[in-house]
């Protein structure tokens, strides 16, 4: 795809050059050579190598911030994403957090022959089964890629598997035995992101193959990412026919429709939006609805929340750099002076993010606000006992 | 069919096992040309993106060798090598890798047989395993 | 960017490249590679002209990036690099493809494969260099100072080499003399010249060298900076005498009383605490060991010198010991003989068997000088103008007034009771406690200059500041009684324990014949008050206490002796009320107590039990409950607690009046002498600060510093001598003491108890007779910083302890022994002169030397120590030269390598030595036949002839093992160097680099890196030593251009690195408002261990960089993608 067609997909032409995205970008904020609107008018000038080889291509969070404000409705985040694929031709492709392991991971799971071991957690040390899971099951649970933040981020004491494990056993309890693929692949989301088109249609063909071999009719997600990439990017590629739904929006209608009820915590909390979940999806209430339905939470709200909600500073593994950390900075500091002792979110890359930045092992330590950071899912299956 | 011959790459430290190699080669010992080497200054500077990196490229084997525990020229590479390496052998595995594929050794200077021996063995491993599945994709590139 | 243009130059190496590959169809390939310009082969490109053809290319083509696939860079890397840099290229646009060591030689079966994969090398290093950054180094100068720790034979050597070449060393060396094993030598083979005679002249140099700063007692306590430029801080610990004043008369050691094992000795004798190390000491002055306060000084609330004065006694010099407990407070025959001996509680014998009987000691001394009449007391005189008053003449206002006069200060006491003492006098009754101790004691402090106004009553301390007292101290004690509040209590008959004792203690003593008294109370007043009763002749004498007897808290021994003189023990009880007939008393009615919960003294406290009355008939009570302060007889102004007591500040007992201070029962209520005396002295202190305008509070506490552990090595088991006491009839009706005196054996024999766990007892008599006045008791650390560019770390070797291998009886029987003893004993100046003898003096008739103790065993050491053999052969000589014993030598090999050893062994086995080859097994005092009787028996198989084979022998010397310093990982961490398994520290390499270590201008030499004999030692410390040198005249170190690089822009200054690094070259750093990770790059050896830990990517290390390894990778392994 070439510049000129990624301008018309995008509505840039329309821009304005108001400069209202750059004015209400979190990245702006702190890096001042950073800005949406002259990268869309270098767009427009046709300075392609000027936009493609500038490093900063890839410090966008593509957080949708700027385009909920755009007068003319320019896509950004997707004019972004795009322009990428571009940067990504000429062999460029940002700096990459963690060595570039993550997107090593994905190009590596776009193999076709690969047999992951991807479930062994699913058993316990004696062998037995933690959780039920039915081969047979027309719903689907999304793992995504926690078994390899396992290894990964070890060191900032996170483990993505225990959400993953929450939530499975939330659906165990509300009776829900779903199916899980042994040999799920990466859904591709930073694969996209990143402009590695080629790896990210691999692996949604390979997914949506298996998907439909199972003949799955709903797919449920503890991870926005995976979600918002299976319910508006795996379209234009591929054909799923099946339903997607994030988790916390699965527990909200239970709890609207079945009277789903929780056992009482007393804890103040605050919660972070994620930008997938809530900026791309519009998932605001859902989360929130949960939160307010278990007895003894208090929920306080941070002042920037939903639409204006601050993201955690990095996405697509790429360009994590010091005003990315200003950005957790930022955030952490908002959800520390709520007083809550807790800070949800609803995406387990929010949660990487802002542990990692609370990790300060230098002799001169930064002032980075201290909070416990938790996952919704991992709340609502304290919630609902043992 | 010609028999299938695999390639390693092999992240050697260049005080221990890099000099073994060249020792290797100055006695004239004999080993299969399927071993590539790749010259850190210590195996402690192997990220394991590195390796990834290499299976990627369709890499059937990769060795991570440096020196052993009291002879690091930096004191405690060794040491930090492991850490590095427990990580990565738990994301090879989750990747469905077989273990073989993947090696750690630790080969003094003085060692060059030792390093010999070391090849012709994963060689011999790997032909029996045949080709890694990443070839495939990285076949499926060109 | 400019165009990259990449020159490959293939080479040939004559046939070893080309001969099986082919060198031409590579360089044709590498010319098909993306950016390459010119890609040549050539017969060999390290060659001039080889190296020519690079630097025209340069020139001519332009090319920027250069490649030879060629031979190991390791070979000829910097050749190229320097051929690039003539070329006018940086040298660092060059990656070199081994395609010798790792191609052409390792495959020369296979023409076709070798030169497939010297396609890939040559392709990988053509992908890698084009991402080459040109990279720049560094120069450094060099300090050329230099730092050598330990002054062992290497040390001095290294030290004496550096410092001919006339630059400046600091030699650090831990004990207090240089010399470390080698002095004590006695002789070195092979040439049986003697270590003293040419060690000591080395010595000696190092003492008067003009560039060696000399650091005994020291130790390195912080290294930092790099290669050139490092700083180290360096602790001295005092030697307590000067080196330049001293002029080793060893006056101080002769007079010292305290004896320890000689280390230098190999504790085969003892040594003084006032001491010189070596005959040979260099710096040649005494010094002083101290481990630390002993745990009696620190118990004792007043902190007398227990340790000093019991070691003293130990020695006879009674009048010495009596000065040292007056040198903290003047109540030696009081305390003697009241003191509730906390010291006793802590002494360290304790744990052994029994506490030594300090107080008894310290009565013992006082009782010496009453008898033998004191020396005429010289008053001191006034040096200072200030006068102070003190109020009350008990033992708190005494020691108040004693510390003061020696201070210089006037000093008055004011004393409202006609004579001085407070409670000694009147409260304690004579049997404990006779009236005449109390006033010697007094006398003493009067006759020092304190004046004791007696009958005088202070009413207003305004006057007292009018009449010109610069400060008041307060201590009336707490004299008033207090009163039980029970109906009856003002019958006659009725009387408080005080007002009894006083009557007790005046020359009109009451009569109680024939009485029955009842005393309340379960304090020392109650016992007294009961045991004085019996003694004024009461027919039957109950304490009644509402505790029970584990709650009393009088002195146990009082308690006990109560008893023996038949006193009744009601215990459980409290009064009601008192009876009386016709008006004359009669009875107590009593009732009974339960204990509850323990109340804030930690006592339980007791409850009534209803209905549980019951009645004593008595003629007399006398009411002991406790006094409280008699707040009438005090000045209005001053504060008071909640309980009745003065209101001062804790630290400096200032009252609430300027210049007024309050101590003893006054303040703290009813508590034992020794704390009074306690706050007495505390007070002293105050209102010497407070005079001279010194803050009260500020840098006040000093806590010392508790000596660690104590040997009790060799200690034999003793009882702890106990006092004679007065029998029951000689007690009855009299006041004489009932505890009697040591005599004066029995005294010296209980001193000699002491462990003495200080080492020195500070009892000062060295200061006494030094003339010089070298000797100064209150030095304290030195902590140095200096400045050095190298370091050399030759911290030596410790011997092996052989008592871990339980079959050879090292310790357990006399006459096994370890080498460095047998060296000792055969030195002349040794603790048996020179001569080889047993235990018991005589001389051995057969010697047997056991080789390999610890070495080359799997289960101590695997590796050979390499003296052991040469030594043992030296003793076998030696002893065959000075007695006629037969010599046998068990050894597994004899290893006599280096010039004239193997002639030496030759020379022994013509001697007659027996060469015994054979592991031995056991040594043994179990005989089994006539010719063993009386003898040790070595166990061994004789390997030459297939046989088991016992050997008796009178002396069995083990060649212990060499090992590694028991803290030699300290050092190694201290100076970031590494160890091997055995822990000896690691050369960078054991041929080519054996003085060199991981951290670039510390070097190591001698034991510290493996057994070495004294030839290798030396020369290696020579071999350090030049290396500092070349350092120095080179004066300029270039740094690394391989480094790690922070991007700032990325990184979150998180840590990582910073953590991971034990070079500490990463620090993170705040870099106007954002925190940063920076790097030192003189520190930085490029190992890229914190690029693997960013988690950002913000690390890299210059010439590894994820790009260059990437391509690098990529390039291995194209040859897929074909």
């Amino acid at each position: 795809m070439n510049l000129e067609d990624i301008i018309q997909e995008t509505n840039t032409h329309y821009c304005l050059e108001c400069g209202k995205c750059t004015s209400v970008c979190p990245v702006a904020k702190y890096d001042p050579s950073f800005s949406p609107r002259r990268m869309i008018e270098n767009a427009l000038l046709g300075f392609e190598d000027e936009l493609t080889f500038n490093q900063k291509l890839f410090s966008c969070l593509t957080c949708y911030t700027c385009s909920l404000r755009c007068p003319s409705d320019v896509d950004f985040p997707v004019f972004i994403q795009k322009a990428r694929g571009i940067a990504q031709n000429n062999g460029q492709h940002g700096i990459c957090a963690h060595a570039g392991q993550l997107q090593s991971l994905a190009r590596l799971m776009a193999s076709p022959e690969i047999k992951q071991s991807r479930l062994e957690w699913l058993k316990g040390i004696d062998g037995s089964a933690l959780y039920r899971i039915s081969d047979t099951s027309d719903v689907l649970f999304w793992v995504g890629c926690a078994p390899y933040f396992e290894p990964i981020f070890e060191d900032i004491e996170f483990s993505a598997l225990d959400i993953t494990k929450a939530s499975l056993k939330i659906l165990n309890l509300l009776g829900i035995e779903p199916k899980l693929l042994p040999n799920e692949k990466c859904c591709g989301h930073d694969a996209l992101w990143t402009g590695d088109i080629v790896t990210f249609k691999k692996l949604a063909e390979y997914n949506a193959a298996q998907i439909k071999e199972a003949g799955i009719k709903k797919i449920v997600f503890s991870c926005p990412e995976g979600y918002r990439t299976f319910k508006l990017d795996y379209p234009n590629y591929v054909d799923l026919g099946c339903e997607v739904q994030h988790i916390s929006e699965f527990l909200a209608e239970k709890i609207e429709k079945d009277g789903l009820k929780f056992k009482e915590i007393e804890k103040k909390v605050t919660y972070q939006d994620p930008c997938r979940l809530g900026r791309h999806l519009g998932v605001y209430d859902a989360p929130r609805k949960v939160l307010e339905s278990i007895p003894g939470i208090e929920l306080v709200e941070m002042p920037y929340i939903k639409e204006e909600s601050i993201c955690c500073g990095t996405s697509a593994w790429t360009n994590c750099d010091s005003c990315s950390n200003m950005i957790r900075m930022q955030r952490l500091s908002e959800a520390k002076a709520t007083g809550a002792e807790t800070l949800i979110t609803s995406c387990p890359k929010c949660q990487t993010h802002f542990r990692c930045a609370m990790v300060d092992k230098g002799d001169l330590k930064r002032s980075m606000p201290e909070i416990e950071v938790m996952d919704l899912v991992s709340l609502v299956a304290n919630a609902m006992g043992d | 069919m010609p028999e299938f011959e695999p390639q390693i790459v092999a992240f050697c430290c260049n005080w221990c096992t890099y000099a073994a190699a060249d020792l290797a080669g100055t006695s004239r010992v004999q080993y299969p040309s399927n071993v590539f080497i790749a010259r850190v200054m210590c195996s402690a500077m192997v990220s394991p993106e590195y390796v990834l990196r290499a299976f990627e490229n369709g890499a059937d084997g990769v060795i991570v060798s440096g020196c052993k525990y009291t002879d690091c020229h930096y004191v405690d590479g060794p040491v930090k090598c492991d850490a590095m390496y427990a990580k990565l052998k738990r994301l090879v595995h989750v990747l469905g890798l077989e273990d073989e594929r993947l090696r750690r050794e630790m080969i003094a200077t003085s060692e060059g047989t030792v390093f010999a021996r070391i090849v012709e063995e994963s060689v011999n491993q790997l032909k029996k395993l045949g080709p890694s599945p990443f070839k495939a994709k990285t076949e499926a590139v060109a | 960017m400019e165009e990259v243009k990449i020159g490959v130059y293939v080479c040939w190496c004559g046939l070893n490249i080309a001969g099986t590959l082919d060198s031409v169809e590579v360089a044709k390939y590498a010319g098909t590679l993306p950016h390459v310009v010119i890609s040549r082969d050539y017969k060999y490109v390290c060659s001039d002209p080889g190296q020519d053809l690079i630097k025209k290319d340069i020139k001519e083509l332009g090319i920027n990036r250069v490649v030879v696939a060629s031979c190991s860079p390791r070979m000829h890397e910097l050749t190229f690099r320097k051929t690039c840099q003539d070329g006018g290229l940086n040298p660092y646009l060059y990656v070199q493809a081994n395609i010798r060591e790792q191609c052409s030689w390792p495959h020369a079966t296979d023409r076709k494969l070798a030169t497939e994969k010297a396609k890939a090398l040559v392709r990988a290093a053509v992908s890698r260099v084009y991402y080459a950054d040109p990279l720049e180094t560094k120069n450094v100068p060099v300090n050329p100072n230099v730092l050598i720790v330990g002054a062992g034979i290497a040390g001095i050597q290294a030290a004496l080499d550096i410092a001919d070449g006339e630059k400046k060393v600091y030699l650090v060396e831990r004990s207090p003399s240089v010399g470390g094993h080698m002095i004590q030598l006695d002789r070195t083979f092979p040439t049986l010249d003697c270590a003293e005679c040419i060690q000591t002249p080395k010595m000696t140099d190092v003492g008067h060298h003009p560039y060696i700063e000399l650091m005994t007692l020291s130790e390195v306590e912080d290294v930092t900076g790099f290669l050139g430029n490092f700083k180290a801080k360096v602790r001295q610990k005092p030697r307590y005498i000067d080196i330049d004043l001293c002029n080793s008369c060893g006056e101080c050691a002769k007079v010292c009383p305290v004896e320890v094992p000689d280390e230098f000795e190999m504790g085969l004798h003892m040594r003084k605490a006032a001491y010189l190390p070596l005959p040979q000491a260099v710096p040649a002055a005494f010094a002083i060991d101290k481990k630390g306060t002993s745990p009696c000084r620190i118990a004792c609330p007043a902190g007398v010198n227990p340790q000093g004065y019991v070691a003293l006694i130990s020695q006879g010099k009674f009048k010495e010991a009596l000065e040292v407990v007056r040198r903290t407070m003047p109540f030696a025959g009081v305390l003697g003989r009241v003191c509730t001996h906390p010291c006793e509680l802590d002494c360290e014998r304790r744990v052994f068997d029994e506490a030594i009987a300090i107080r008894a000691l310290k009565r013992f001394v006082a009782d010496y000088e009453l008898r033998v009449g004191r020396e005429k007391v010289t008053p001191i005189e006034k040096t200072k103008d200030e006068k102070v008053a003190i109020i009350g003449s008990g033992p708190a206002g005494l020691s108040c007034a004693y510390d003061l006069v020696r201070e210089g200060y006037a000093v008055t006491v004011f004393e409202a009771l006609p004579q001085a003492g407070g409670l000694l006098r009147y409260g304690i009754p004579e049997y404990r406690l006779p009236t005449e101790i109390v006033d010697n004691d007094i006398s003493y402090v009067q006759e020092l200059g304190v004046e004791i106004k007696t009958s005088t009553l202070v009413k207003d301390l305004g006057d007292i500041f009018e009449q010109g007292y610069k400060a008041i101290f307060l201590a009336f004690g707490a004299e008033a009684s207090q009163k039980m509040g029970i109906p009856g209590e003002d019958t006659s008959g009725v009387i408080y324990a005080l007002d009894f004792l006083k009557l007790v203690n005046s020359e009109t003593k009451p009569t109680l014949v024939d009485r029955r008294v009842a005393v309340i109370g379960g304090g020392n007043a109650a016992v007294d008050a009961a045991r004085a009763s019996w003694r004024l002749g009461a027919k039957e004498v109950t304490i009644v206490y509402r505790r029970s007897q584990a709650e009393m808290p009088a002195i146990r021994t009082e308690i006990e002796e109560a008893e023996e003189e038949g006193i009744k023990f009601h215990f459980l009880a409290a009064p009601a009320k008192i009876l009386s007939k016709d008006n004359e008393l009669s009875a107590i009615e009593c009732i009974k107590m339960e204990l509850g919960e323990a109340d804030v003294s930690g006592r339980r406290r007791p409850s009534p039990v209803k209905g549980s009355e019951f009645t004593i008939n008595v003629d007399n009570v006398i009411i002991a409950i406790g006094q409280t302060v008699n707040k009438e007889a005090l000045p209005k102004e001053l504060a008071y607690t909640g309980w009745g007591t003065l209101e001062v500040n804790p630290v400096s007992l200032q009252t609430n009046i300027d210049g007024v201070f309050a101590g003893g029962d006054v303040v703290s209520g009813p508590a034992d002498v020794v704390t009074a005396v306690a706050a007495g002295k505390e007070a002293a202190i105050s209102i010497d600060r407070y005079i001279s305008g010194v803050s009260l509070t500020e840098e006040r506490q000093t806590t010392p510093k508790k000596v660690e552990q104590v040997s009790k090595e060799g200690v034999k088991s003793k009882a702890r001598a106990s006092t004679p006491i007065l029998n029951l009839k000689e007690r009855k009706g009299s006041f004489t003491e009932v505890e009697q005196v040591f005599d004066e054996k029995t005294a010296i024999e209980e001193a000699k108890r002491c462990l003495n766990c200080g080492v020195c007892s500070e009892c000062l008599e060295c200061v006494r007779v030094c003339d010089q006045k070298a000797i100064n008791h209150n030095m304290g650390d030195d902590l140095v910083e200096v400045e050095i560019g190298s370091i050399i770390l030759a911290t030596g070797y410790d011997q092996f302890d052989p008592s871990v291998i339980p079959q050879y009886g090292y310790k357990k029987y006399d006459n096994v022994l370890t080498g460095l003893e047998f060296e000792r004993i055969t030195c002349a100046g040794g603790p048996t002169a020179g001569k080889i003898q047993l235990k018991d003096g005589r001389e051995p008739e057969s010697v047997a030397i056991v080789h390999c103790v610890g070495s080359r065993d799997k289960n101590y050491h695997e590796y050979c120590s390499r003296v052991c053999c040469m030594y043992g052969l030296k003793y076998a000589h030696l002893i065959k030269e000075f007695t006629k014993a037969e010599v046998y030598e068990f050894y597994i090999d004899m290893r006599c390598f280096g010039e004239a050893y193997e002639e030496f062994y030759k020379r022994c086995s013509e001697e007659g030595v027996n060469f015994i080859r054979g592991k031995v097994a056991t040594v043994t005092d179990q005989t089994t036949s006539e010719e063993e009787q009386g003898k040790l028996v070595v166990v061994a198989e004789d390997t030459l002839l297939g046989k088991m084979i016992r050997v008796p022998a009178d002396m069995v010397i083990l060649c212990a093992a060499l090992e590694a310093r028991s803290d030699a990982s300290d050092v190694a961490s201290l100076f970031t160097i590494g160890q091997r398994a055995d822990r000896f520290f690691l050369e960078t390499h054991p041929k080519l680099a054996p003085v060199n270590t991981p951290t670039d201008g510390v070097f190591i030499a001698g034991c510290c890196v493996g057994p070495r004999d004294v030839p290798d030692t030396v020369a290696q410390a020579s071999a350090a030593a030049s290396k500092a040198l070349s350092l120095i005249s080179k004066g300029m170190v270039t740094t690394l251009a391989t480094v790690a690089h922070v991007d700032e822009t990325i990184c979150h200054g998180c840590g990582r690195c910073e953590e991971i690094c034990i070079f500490h070259a990463p620090t993170i750093i705040s870099n106007n408002g954002t925190v940063v990770s920076n790097i030192n790059e003189a520190l930085c050896k490029g190992c890229g261990a914190c690029a693997v830990v960013c988690p950002t990517g913000a690390i890299s290390v210059r010439h590894f960089t994820k790009q260059e390894l990437d391509s690098l990778i990529d390039g291995l392994l194209e040859v897929q993608h074909a």
